[in-house]
């Protein structure tokens, strides 16, 4: 019985040592394949997340110049001064917070040490950064909302004042909705990356445990895309509410 | 007619050039050594991929990784072992797309060579569908001993608790046995 079994792993492992000798070769690689392959660019989370960050800080410099560009041109209006103010202080703060995540995310692509170690460091950067990275791009959100809000009235008014009627009411309002929003949405997404490499973490300790990672994964995006929509649909309805009030 | 270069711009230039040349030659050893084992690349790619696009995204990520991470390769442990942490980590936190079962068993078909017989094709494919039954740690546990590397190199690859490692391959191997035989009645 105990030589059965061992002669069918000694098969098995016939089997698979053909395996690799037995590839068609069109899929073989030879330098040039390789060399192009290098030359593209990378498509996982966290280089995705990286090329995110960085377009962000960009993002958040030509808005400082925009803030810059509306103090300047509203040099006596205290409020505008003021507000640009914070927004240029809260765009540099987070560039600088962007610029801390990219070297974490930089630090994690270094290869060293075992499977474990890679799971173990990529959860504790995403643990530790779990409310800096939705912060951070939303505070972008937040600072477009503001911008684009003192441009609309600007434009409309030839001035920006404070809240003072219901419109100015309902603009505060969205620039609130908008920006929980924006964290509503960035913020599931890093804390579904924790779950998934934690429990490939816990699968690599513990052998009893049912391997269905990439299944519940899937329910998880899948909750995560009908949420969204649903509040994508609440946001263009409330918005049509608001055309339909003002007009 | 012509102004001398300084000292200092000399210097530069030739670190410049040194350091091209240097990558160039840590590019060519680099290329030598994945061609030589990419056999452990098309095996990851065959078990963690189920679709043509999902393999070709895969194969790229991980040439990537490697590229990336080849300065940290470190020459006291062979270049397999370390391809096989960097390759399986990649497979493991990779995005994965749509998956399409029922194409699963043709692609893998289609990656073998046509001068093999249906018969050997066939064996092959049952194993491969049997692997990909495993959870993704499995998956990478199941390649390690299949490519017969031994418990002490599967520890230092997955990070595994010593004790953990044979257990765990006693049960795939039942496992893979199993769904292979069942494979194989299709």
């Amino acid at each position: 019985m105990n030589s059965n079994s061992e002669n069918k792993d000694k098969d098995i492992l016939k089997i698979w040592a053909k395996a690799g000798k037995t590839l068609n070769s069109q899929q073989q690689l030879n330098k040039e394949k390789m060399e192009t392959l290098l030359s593209k660019t990378s498509t996982e989370f966290s280089s995705g997340i990286k090329r995110l960050l960085k377009a962000d800080a960009i993002f958040k410099v030509v808005m400082i110049f925009g803030f810059i560009t509306i103090a300047a041109f509203n040099l006596n209006n205290l409020f505008v001064l003021g507000t640009s103010l914070v927004c240029i202080i809260l765009g540099a703060m987070t560039i600088k917070q962007n610029r801390i995540l990219i070297e974490g995310l930089n630090e994690l692509a270094e290869y060293k040490g075992n499977i474990r170690s890679f799971l173990e460091k990529d959860i504790m950067y995403y643990k530790r950064n779990i409310f800096r990275h939705p912060f951070t791009l939303t505070i972008s959100v937040f600072l477009f909302y503001v911008l684009g809000s003192m441009v609309y009235y600007e434009i409309k008014y030839d001035t920006i004042r404070p809240i003072q009627d219901l419109e100015d009411g309902v603009v505060v309002l969205f620039l609130i909705f908008s920006t929980l929003f924006s964290f509503v949405i960035y913020y599931p997404y890093f804390t579904s990356r924790i779950d998934y490499l934690q429990k490939l973490l816990n699968d690599i300790d513990h052998a009893d445990l049912i391997n269905n990672h990439i299944k519940d994964n899937k329910i998880k995006k899948r909750k995560k895309i009908i949420i969204t929509s649903i509040l994508i649909i609440l946001g263009v309805l409330a918005l049509t509410t608001l055309i339909i009030a003002i007009f | 007619m012509y102004k001398k270069l300084s000292p200092d711009v000399i210097f530069s230039v030739r670190r410049v050039t040194n350091l091209i040349g240097l990558r160039m030659k840590m590019k060519e050893k680099f290329l030598n050594a994945v061609d030589m084992h990419q056999g452990i690349i098309h095996k990851i790619l065959s078990v963690y991929t189920h679709n043509e696009e999902e393999r070709k995204d895969l194969l790229q990520e991980i040439m990537l990784q490697l590229w990336n991470s080849f300065p940290s390769f470190s020459e006291r442990s062979a270049f397999s072992t370390w391809m096989f942490k960097v390759a399986l980590n990649t497979a493991l936190l990779h995005k994965r797309k749509k998956r399409n079962e029922t194409h699963a068993r043709e692609v893998i078909a289609e990656n073998l060579s046509s001068q093999m017989g249906i018969d050997k094709k066939d064996i092959i494919i049952s194993l491969y569908m049997a692997i990909d039954q495993l959870g993704p740690i499995d998956k990478a546990i199941a390649l390690l001993y299949l490519e017969q590397k031994n418990y002490q190199e599967i520890e230092e690859i997955m990070g595994m608790n010593k004790n953990n490692v044979g257990v765990r391959i006693s049960r795939i191997k039942e496992k893979i046995k199993k769904i292979f035989e069942y494979e194989q009645q299709f």
